[in-house]
């Protein structure tokens, strides 16, 4: 038997060893990486026929910054993402400007690595099914929100005021409070009603985003 | 039988490039699938002593073992195939 070469790219290194181990025990000859920059390494050295990349990947160069850099250098290795965001727009890319040939797996959507494995087969024998593009369901998180919105909601998250996020994007804060109205719009957010709107509007973008917000 | 043979199979991305190449350039191949067929695969083997793919072996033997595309296009200009 050939031997299937994948590069696994993930910052969490518990997360990293698991997917290494499962992919192994599947017949794949398995090489991780921690970051892009390792990733870029291991590649030239590996020479695989996939990877299974991460988006947030920490400081520097995010999945869809190495997946970019892939596309002009080796366009024939497939690509399976694995992350918490549920598409493009959350790092500020458009889903179009993906490759086609890809999988996108949310990790919250996984039930078990069967999952992983059936997604990686179907990248290399060019085979991919809306089951594997997690990011083009039409019912994921903030679906129904712009790419624009999207950013200026990331933005609000972090604590900035309309001021700041007009600052930060170049634009008026007059555009900015609009933005934001619509925003509050979409997700169904009383203005008028008790509590802050804008706490709630960056609770379910945290939430969207992978981060579990519970109840105590 | 054409003059050149491919040993490779559809998830190798080696294989991938290099078919691109000899389709753009428009030069025929007998395809063989080391995946389809356990047989084929150890042809391949026999062929290049390892095991590794893409192995593109021409008409008189020749062969080649993964090679980059500016080898592969100047093997195939060399032999008059392009």
């Amino acid at each position: 038997m050939y031997n299937r070469h994948v590069v696994v790219v993930e910052d969490e290194s518990l997360l990293r060893d698991l997917i290494a181990k499962t992919l192994e025990s599947s017949g794949f000859q398995v090489t991780t990486a921690a970051n892009a920059a390792d990733a870029a390494r291991v590649f030239k050295a590996t020479d695989p026929d996939a990877v299974v990349l991460d988006v947030e990947l920490g400081p520097g160069p995010n999945g869809f910054d190495f997946a970019e850099s892939l596309q002009k250098t080796a366009p024939d290795v497939g690509i399976v993402f694995l992350t918490n965001l549920p598409d493009a727009r959350f790092a500020g890319r458009e889903t179009k400007d993906l490759p086609t040939n890809i999988s996108y797996l949310r990790k919250s959507q996984l039930i078990d690595s069967n999952e992983l494995v059936n997604a990686l087969e179907a990248v290399l024998h060019d085979a991919i099914t809306s089951d594997f593009r997690h990011d083009l369901e039409a019912n994921r998180p903030l679906s129904s929100l712009s790419k624009k919105q999207i950013s200026v909601l990331q933005l609000l998250a972090m604590g900035y005021t309309n001021a700041q996020i007009a600052d930060k994007r170049g634009t008026t804060i007059r555009a900015v409070e609009g933005i934001v109205s619509r925003i509050f719009q979409a997700l169904d957010i009383d203005v008028q009603a008790e509590g802050n709107a804008r706490v709630e509007a960056a609770a379910t973008y945290l939430r969207a985003s992978g981060k579990s917000l519970s109840d105590v | 039988m054409a003059e050149v043979t491919f040993y490779g199979a559809d998830w190798c991305s080696d294989c991938r490039r290099s078919k691109s190449l000899l389709n753009t350039l428009g030069v025929e191949y007998d395809m063989k699938d080391v995946e389809q067929d356990a047989s084929l695969a150890a042809e391949a083997e026999g062929i290049a002593g390892r095991k590794n793919i893409p192995v593109v072996q021409f008409k008189d033997g020749h062969f080649m073992v993964e090679p980059t595309d500016s080898d592969l296009h100047a093997e195939l200009s060399k032999r008059g195939l392009i």
